[in-house]
């Protein structure tokens, strides 16, 4: 899965000038980071250009963040695949390159046409089953029961093998990104 | 070194200095021996984590040199162009090439850390693979495994057949593995392997996803582990192969801030952004 956000500006970093001290709200707030010997701070800072960020996003990471969200401290969340595309985006590699109200378009070149190779890539469902199994034995210690039951597994299954087209993700993806519709994106197919 | 460049202009602009005390003032500086800075951050049962400093492995020796790895990924290295860098396998194993023919470059650090195309033989009979050589002899590549091409997490393919036809590309194989450990060691810049790298209660290495903003100074890699037994997270480290005996090249290496003991069902999400 390749996902292409268009954007009008990013994010960047730069040395933190000298005699500038961050506060705590500022580190929490990821307006700074630690350089990479620890020895000052990088400032985080918006450059207006237009641009795109290209994330490439393997199948197996897909099924491990579904896998996660249904973990008990994670509140047993079950997501479809594209619930979990568009949230794993918003958390994880987004965070600290892109703002939402940048992005002006997504463009989504899902894998599943690449089955005539025989690859693992696009919608697997063998491929999660092998990744969930240890899940199923593996057990919570507060309940002492399996972190995912039989049932969990199918219930999520049923989810992410929920029938999908690159249309419906650009879609997915303007609607949690808050995007509008009027600059969607087109939805390649590979 | 962009980063000293960076605040040594800065500073130039604040009080000017000679370019002698300019360059006393970028050579004093550890980091000025840095070709970039790398930071990590990472998401534990959904919170955010601090961002760390970490080190790249700058003065490691042989192939695992971040400095060499950089060198030869971008100016292409000793497998540019040589007569044996294509032909026919005379044998092949789940982990080597051999072209009993051939002399393959052995001076050094010979080809380690190059990627071998391996495809079917004349033929027409075999696998279409890739493996990084982690070393060699002047007949011999001996790779980390045989990948499946198609594959974006670092699959395994099927070995190629004893008598393939095989290319030997210039440059390096990215560093897009991510790995944990759980000894207590300090990150050193000498450091070419992670130390007890951990392969047990969901926390083997894997390859993460690559996101990178045209015209940015960054780019990051992300994975996710869920754990299925108790593991105490002290360090982590990205790795330019699969190799799971704890090999490949090993640029970034990175303490875990207070050292995160996670039991089942615990997740750990890291994401590694890199200034380049």
């Amino acid at each position: 899965m390749r996902v292409i956000a268009h954007l009008k500006a990013h994010y960047d970093y730069a040395p933190l000038p000298d005699g500038v001290t961050p506060s705590g709200q500022d580190i929490a707030a990821g307006k700074v980071r630690a350089k990479r010997d620890g020895s000052g701070w990088m400032m985080r800072v918006r450059k207006e250009r237009t641009t795109h960020n290209f994330t490439a996003l393997p199948e197996g990471e897909i099924i491990r963040h579904i896998i996660a969200l249904a973990m008990p401290k994670r509140g047993r969340r079950r997501v479809t695949r594209k619930e979990a595309i568009s949230d794993y985006l918003a958390t994880q590699p987004y965070v600290d390159q892109v703002d939402h109200t940048d992005i002006t378009s997504f463009e989504v070149h899902d894998d599943h046409r690449l089955d005539w190779v025989g690859g693992p890539e696009g919608v697997n469902e063998k491929l999660f089953r092998e990744i969930a199994a240890p899940y199923l034995t593996a057990t919570y210690a507060a309940t002492g029961k399996p972190l995912l039951s039989a049932e969990d597994l199918e219930a999520m299954i049923k989810l992410y093998l929920e029938p999908v087209e690159e249309a419906a993700h650009v879609d997915h993806l303007h609607e949690r990104f808050n995007v509008p519709k009027a600059t969607a994106g087109k939805a390649v197919t590979t | 070194m962009r980063e000293a460049f960076l605040s040594a202009g800065a500073t130039a602009f604040a009080a000017p200095m000679t370019v002698d005390e300019a360059i006393a003032a970028y050579e004093a500086s550890p980091a000025a021996q840095e070709w970039h800075v790398s930071h990590f951050r990472s998401d534990l049962n959904g919170e955010r984590g601090p961002w760390r400093p970490n080190l790249t492995t700058t003065t490691a020796s042989g192939y695992t040199c971040a400095l060499d790895w950089l060198a030869k990924a971008m100016g292409a290295g000793p497998s540019t162009a040589f007569a044996s860098a294509q032909g026919a396998a005379t044998a092949t194993s789940g982990t080597s090439l051999t072209n009993s023919g051939a002399t393959f470059p052995t001076a050094g650090q010979g080809l380690a850390g190059s990627i071998v195309v391996a495809g079917p033989n004349s033929s027409g009979t075999g696998s279409k693979v890739y493996g990084v050589i982690v070393s060699n002899t002047s007949t011999v590549l001996t790779v980390d495994q045989w990948y499946d091409p198609t594959s974006t997490t670092g699959a395994a393919g099927t070995t190629p057949n004893g008598t393939a036809s095989y290319v030997i590309v210039p440059g390096q194989n990215p560093a897009a593995w991510m790995a944990v450990s759980n000894a207590a060691h300090t990150p050193a810049t000498s450091d070419t392997t992670l130390s007890s790298e951990l392969t047990s209660s969901g926390f083997s290495r894997a390859v993460g996803t690559y996101s990178h903003t045209a015209a940015a100074t960054t780019y990051a890699l992300v994975y996710t582990w869920t754990a299925t037994g108790t593991q105490t997270i002290v360090n982590e480290a990205q790795f330019g192969a699969c190799n799971t005996t704890g090999g490949g090249v090993m640029p970034f290496e990175s303490a875990e801030p207070s050292s995160p003991t996670l039991v089942s069902g615990d997740t750990l999400q890291n994401t590694v952004t890199i200034t380049i």
